[in-house]
Order: C-alpha cells, then structure tokens, then sequence
C-alpha cells in the first residue's frame, strides 16, 4: 500500500489516542496521528475500520457514554476528512462500516444506522439490545453480522432492511440448563459464506447459514473470555485472543482443533490482525505493546511498547517484516513439503489473475490422457454434478499425484468462479 | 611418591610432567624457594592446626576491613552504594523518566488525564471508601478492617453479609462509594486484597501478608488522631506502577490535613509494597524528622490488574502474572512496579 503516510498498522487508545504504526528494515516508529492536545474524555476509540478495500480510509468509532462521534482518516492526504456526531441509541459505537458511499455504525443499544447526507435517505435497522459487534461482509456488500451478551448471532441484509438468518442456540447441556450466549467478535471467513464468532464464554463457533442454524463447529478453550479473532491467511484457520492474555490458532476443519498458543502476553488481547502473504500476527493488548508472531514458528518476532492502553487496531493487508525475510527463508526449508503444498493452494486461492494464469500455463503439461480426463471431467462438471462419484472412480488409476493436485486447483477454482 | 607414580603410569612422559608439577608443592628441583604461602592451607595435613590457622587468617581480614571503613569514614570519603538486586534491576522501557510535563511525556500526560483517576486528581469528588472482608471475618480480620478505616478517611467498615463481589460493587456506586477495599482471609490472617475503584474500575488484587496490628506493635489506637493523613508513594516508577499509585492514592483524601502529622507511607520495593503509619515531628537539633510508628503495618504484593470493574471471569485485564507465565520471570532482576 503506498499511501503517503506509509504507516502498516493503525491503532487506537483507550485514552482517546490515535496512532501510526510503521514498521520496516530500518526503524520501528510509533506516532500520534491524533493531536495530543484536542484528546477530549470522549475520544475514547472503541472501534475502526478499513473504509474501502484499497485501504485508503479509516473509519473510527469514538465515545463511550454521551457524545459519541466517527471520525473518517485518510491515509493518503493523512488528515482527518469527516467526522460527525452519533446520536442515536445508547452505548459505544461497537461496529463501522461503510456501505454505499455512506458510513454504517452500530451501537451497543442495538441500533445499526445508514448515516446519509439527508436524514431520511438513511435508515435504521433494530438488531437487538446488548450489541457486542456488528461486522461487514467483505463479499456480499450488503449483509452485516451482529452479536453480543445475550444477542443471538444475526444476519441482516441492509438492502433489503431484512432479518436474514438467525442462530439458535445449541442444545441445552447435560444438566438440561440453556447454554448462555455472549458473542464478541464475528468474522466472514474469505470466500465462503461461513461465519466464526468468539464468545466470551470461550466458545469459538462456526456457522454455515446455508445449511443449518445450529453452529456447525463449536469448540471451546475453558476458563478463558474470548475477545476477539482474526481470519489466518490459510484456509479455515483462524486466531483467537483472550481477555486474559491467551493467543491461539484455531484450525476449524473438522474435527476441529486448538492449536497454537503464542506467548508473551501480559494483558488482555484486544485487537489481532493478520498479514495477507507473510505468515505473521499482529496483536495489540491491554499491557500497552504490540507485538508480532510468527505463525507457525511461534516466535516473537517484535514487541513495542506504544505508551497507551490500546483498543483496536488495523493492518495493512499487504505488511511484511523485510528485516525478518533471511529467518523466513531458513524456516522455509525447514518446513515439511505437506505445507509447502498447502501455501500453494492458498497462494492460488487469492484471487489476483496472474496467478490463475499461472495455473493454466502449466495445464499442457499434462500428458494427453489426462488432459482428456481433466476435460471430461470439466464437461461433466458443468452437466451433472451428481456424477462426481463416477468420474472419481474413472480418475483414480490412471491420474498420477501432480495431476491430482492440479485437479484439486482447478476444482477450486471453479468453485471460486461460482461464486 | 616415587612408587606410587610408578604404580599408577610407568610411562617416563607422565613422570616428568609430574615434576613440572611438583613446584606447586614447594619441593627442591627449582632454583627459587617457594614458601608455603600463608592464605592457603590446604596443604596441612592436621585438620586442627589448618582450621586454626584458618580462622586466625579470617579474623585479621576483617579486621583490616573495618579498619579501612573507619579511616574511610573518619577521612569523610564518598559513602559506597551497595549492589542490591534493587540497584542492578533490569531496565524496564515502560518506566517513566523525567518530569510529566516533557515533551516525551505529552502523551503520558494525556492517559493521566483521561483515565478513571482523573476525577480525582483535579479534586472533583472526595473520596468515600468501602471497606470489607471475607464472609464470618475471623477477630483479627475485623480489627485489620476496623483499623484501615481510621486510616483511610471516609470510610467505612461494613460486614459483607454473603453478597457478591459484583452485588457489591453495584450497590456501592448507587450510594457514592468512589473504592471498595475487601480483605480476605485465609487461616485467621489476612491474605489478601481487593481494591475496585468505582465507578469504572479498575481493580487491583494483591497479595497481603506481614500483617501486624497497632497492638502487635504494642501500641494504642487512641495514638491515632483524626486528622487526615499525608501520603508518600515511594518508588513507583514503570506505567503499571504509576497506575498502581495513582490507584492507592486515591483512596486518600486529597488535602492533607498537616496540623495532625500523620504520614501514610507506600514504599514499593521489588515490587513488594510496604505500608507504614508514622506520626512525625520536626526537630531542629536533628537534620531528621522523629518519627513514631502507629501502626498497622502491612505488605502488598501485586497479582492482578483488570480493566473495569470486578469481574475475575469475564473481564479483560491489564496485567496478570498467572497460570505458564514463566516468561515474564525471565531474571530475578525483573521488576514490574
């Protein structure tokens, strides 16, 4: 991202600080983008977000208890562009987004407003009390997911001002008692319509509104308050923080499993991001520092002290560590081929067309048989998807182990071109 | 020696390098004559006379030593500052140097000014403390608290009648409590500490131990007068530390009232906070202030800082030394507050 400022991370404070955070081969520099001096008792930032998908604007949520305000930031110009008063409900600004060329917030009172230039081209919708968050889908514009204390996970579609999909609750436990909801934090996973929510009750869950209300995955870390969560670059793995100061990547594919736990935490763990390429988490908590991990080594790879109390904060998709590339490149080799096939797909996954052509440039390499049976398979694809059974049997003596994972890719593929 | 080495290795090489060796132990074959020398005496075979001589050498070395003290002293050469674990502890980047208004500390000054002691320290309420204990408080348990509150000004000790932590903390601030102190109790002591700042926290939880009762001190409360007591934060230099000072300052009420003499004294000292109850008095003849304990006196230790009010399950916290933190001990040079 080159915006003019060049900062990769953005936090905010608990104080009512607004920072820049750039890290890259020659310093680590942390500075007020806020000015020090107008900090009021309600310039609390409580949430922020990206406002586009170039990363060009940051949506910030202010204010705890009366004057709540947003305030808009761009990166490019680097100064504060709009900012307004959120009068409505009561309760912090606990989701932003924006949709339509207009900024939608939510507020802990439950109500999700269009904030237009004429008051009644905006509209509000009612999501219910007790609202923890309310998140964007990054695919679908116009659907929002909200979740909070007692405030069931829902689906809206802002378009249609409707009430999509709403969970129900899973079955009662062993001593027939409701199980208690508290949902803080959701996110879309990248490419599918599945939802991830933590609960404070230290449950991660995973739905799948196509198929069931129910959670399709719940798994739980005991004895910890969940607060927030991250999407890892990798196919359904997310990472999760605590209020205690716990890190963990949660694999979410079935069975699903906890399993990294990343150290150094002394406070609570409010705000996690991860880099889109470089297997790197970023992590701000309430001990005041950020630091950054390494995925899969665990290592602590930066810890900085930021002077505030920290409350969110937000990651250029694209920030790397060039400092760290010689570790990464020794840890490369290190790694089993297992992953390093894995990396591929995910690498294909995204969705930039050099790659795709990448992907077909190397198709002619197949040998004629199996360009044949590729091709049938396409074709029978594209008729019958009932059929899959018949094709697999056909497939499976005469595909050698490249052509399998070549399948794989352009099943993936067209499964993305779907949709 | 001769038939020992033989029978040990017969080889020549090794007995010659045995003779390189045999200097050591002063025998001829070298051209100067080494004495024994007199600060080893390892080569006495009788036990008795070794550690005699020993002893005799350990004596005359102190000696020399408080020797050189007296003269240093008596000369009025510089006093040595000895090597604590206090004095070599490990840098911390979060301590806070220099005076609140530098320009390095703007943003210091900002959190000062927003955080939930702010109201405080522009004197915009006064201070009125809750104090109470563990359910049945045993009688030295209640004593403790009935002791703090002639400390504390504003306060007020109230059993706990089995309510929770939360019921508590809710009441308080519908009847304008600004702190609730709970003290727990383990054994028939005093174990413990709960300190919620209302109405938006946070809370601290400590570990109380060395409790000694103005009694234990052999002293009576009637000592204590009413006056409001002066408050000394020692030494509380990284952010967490000021977070914890500012915290325990502000069970006290802001203005002082001096004629009473009282002090009240936080000494945090590796990380350990050590409270002490003094009355003083100035004299002229003496360059120091007399001062006259009145006790209690007790030790703090810090477990736990939380964001927000009480809510040990649930909330989010801002420091926790807990569970495999064992990173956190990287030295005992390591201090937090």
């Amino acid at each position: 991202m080159d915006t003019k400022d060049n900062y990769n991370i953005y936090v905010g404070g608990k104080s009512g600080i607004f920072k820049g955070v750039r890290i890259n081969k020659k310093e680590c520099v942390s500075q007020n983008i806020q000015n020090l001096v107008s900090i009021t008792d309600n310039d609390e930032v409580t949430t922020m977000s990206w406002g586009d998908d170039e990363e060009r604007e940051v949506l910030i949520g202010c204010g705890v208890k009366n004057i709540r305000s947003v305030k808009v930031y761009d990166t490019e110009y680097s100064t504060f562009t709009c900012s307004f008063f959120c009068n409505i409900g009561t309760g912090k600004i606990t989701g932003i987004s924006r949709y339509d060329e207009a900024i939608l917030t939510a507020v802990r009172s439950g109500e999700v407003k269009l904030w237009r230039f004429k008051e009644e081209d905006g509209f509000i919708i009612k999501a219910g009390e007790n609202l923890d968050k309310m998140r964007h889908s990054r695919i679908k514009k116009e659907i929002i997911a909200t979740g909070g204390q007692e405030h069931a996970l829902k689906l809206f579609d802002i378009e249609k001002r409707v009430q999509i999909f709403t969970e129900k609750n899973v079955p009662h436990d062993w001593l027939q008692v409701r199980v208690p909801i508290w949902i803080s934090d959701v996110d879309f996973l990248p490419g599918t319509e599945e939802i991830v929510t933590t609960s404070k009750y230290g449950y991660v869950r995973l739905y799948d509104p196509k198929s069931q209300r129910r959670p399709v995955i719940n798994v739980e870390i005991k004895e910890e308050a969940l607060t927030c969560l991250t999407v890892a670059p990798r196919e359904k793995q997310i990472i999760v923080g605590s209020g205690k100061g716990r890190m963990n990547l949660v694999d979410l594919r079935r069975p699903a499993k906890i399993l990294n736990t990343y150290k150094g935490f002394v406070g609570g763990i409010t705000g996690i991001a991860c880099s889109k390429n470089e297997p790197y988490v970023v992590s701000v908590s309430l001990d005041r520092y950020l630091r950054i991990h390494h995925i899969d080594t665990k290592e602590l790879l930066k810890k900085m002290y930021l002077t505030s109390k920290i409350s969110c904060m937000l990651l250029c998709s694209e920030f790397s560590l060039p400092e760290n590339e010689e570790k990464t490149q020794k840890h490369k080799h290190e790694i089993t081929e297992d992953f390093v096939e894995k990396k591929e797909d995910i690498e294909n996954n995204s969705d930039s067309d050099s790659e795709y052509d990448m992907l077909f440039d190397k198709m002619p390499v197949i040998t004629n048989k199996e360009d044949k049976s590729i091709e049938k398979k396409q074709k029978k694809a594209k008729y019958s998807k009932l059929d899959t059974e018949i094709i697999s049997h056909k497939r499976v003596p005469s595909v050698n182990e490249s052509s399998k994972k070549q399948l794989k890719k352009i099943k993936k593929s067209d499964s993305l071109i779907e949709l | 020696m001769k038939l020992k080495n033989l029978r040990i290795n017969p080889l020549s090489q090794v007995q010659k390098r045995k003779t390189e060796e045999e200097p050591s132990t002063s025998e001829h074959k070298t051209s100067e004559v080494i004495l024994p020398s007199d600060s080893n005496f390892n080569h006495i075979k009788c036990k008795a006379v070794r550690y005699q001589k020993c002893q005799k050498l350990m004596k005359e070395k102190a000696k020399a030593k408080k020797e050189a003290k007296k003269k240093r002293i008596q000369e009025g050469g510089p006093k040595q500052v000895p090597h604590t674990i206090e004095s070599l502890r490990e840098k911390d980047e979060t301590t806070v140097t220099g005076d609140l208004d530098d320009e390095e500390n703007a943003e210091l000054k900002v959190d000062f000014e927003h955080d939930e002691f702010a109201a405080y320290y522009k004197h915009a309420y006064e201070p009125k403390v809750l104090i109470t204990f563990s359910d049945n408080p045993t009688k030295k348990n209640r004593i403790f608290g009935r002791e703090l509150t002639r400390i504390i000004p504003n306060s007020i000790s109230l059993y706990r009648n089995r309510s929770g932590v939360k019921k508590m903390v809710k009441s308080a601030i519908a009847r304008n409590f600004t702190d609730i102190i709970i003290v727990n109790e383990d054994q028939c002591k005093p174990n413990g500490m709960l300190i919620i700042h209302l109405p938006d926290g946070p809370t601290a939880h400590f570990k109380l131990s060395n409790v000694k009762l103005t009694t234990d001190l052999k002293r009576n409360h009637k000592e204590i007068s009413k006056h409001r007591p002066e408050v000394i934060l020692n030494n509380f230099t990284t952010r967490l530390g000021c977070t914890i000072g500012r915290m325990l300052g502000a069970l006290f009420h802001y203005e002082p009232e001096f004629k009473g003499k009282r002090v009240v004294t936080f000494h945090n000292q590796r990380d350990y906070i050590f409270f002490r109850h003094h009355r003083y008095q100035f004299d002229m003849k003496r360059d120091k202030p007399r001062l006259r304990e009145l006790g209690p006196r007790f030790t703090l230790k810090l477990k736990s800082l939380q964001h927000g009010t009480f809510d040990s399950k649930y909330g989010e916290y801002e420091w926790l030394i807990q569970g495999k933190r064992h990173d956190m001990e990287t030295s005992r040079r390591k201090f937090f507050l």
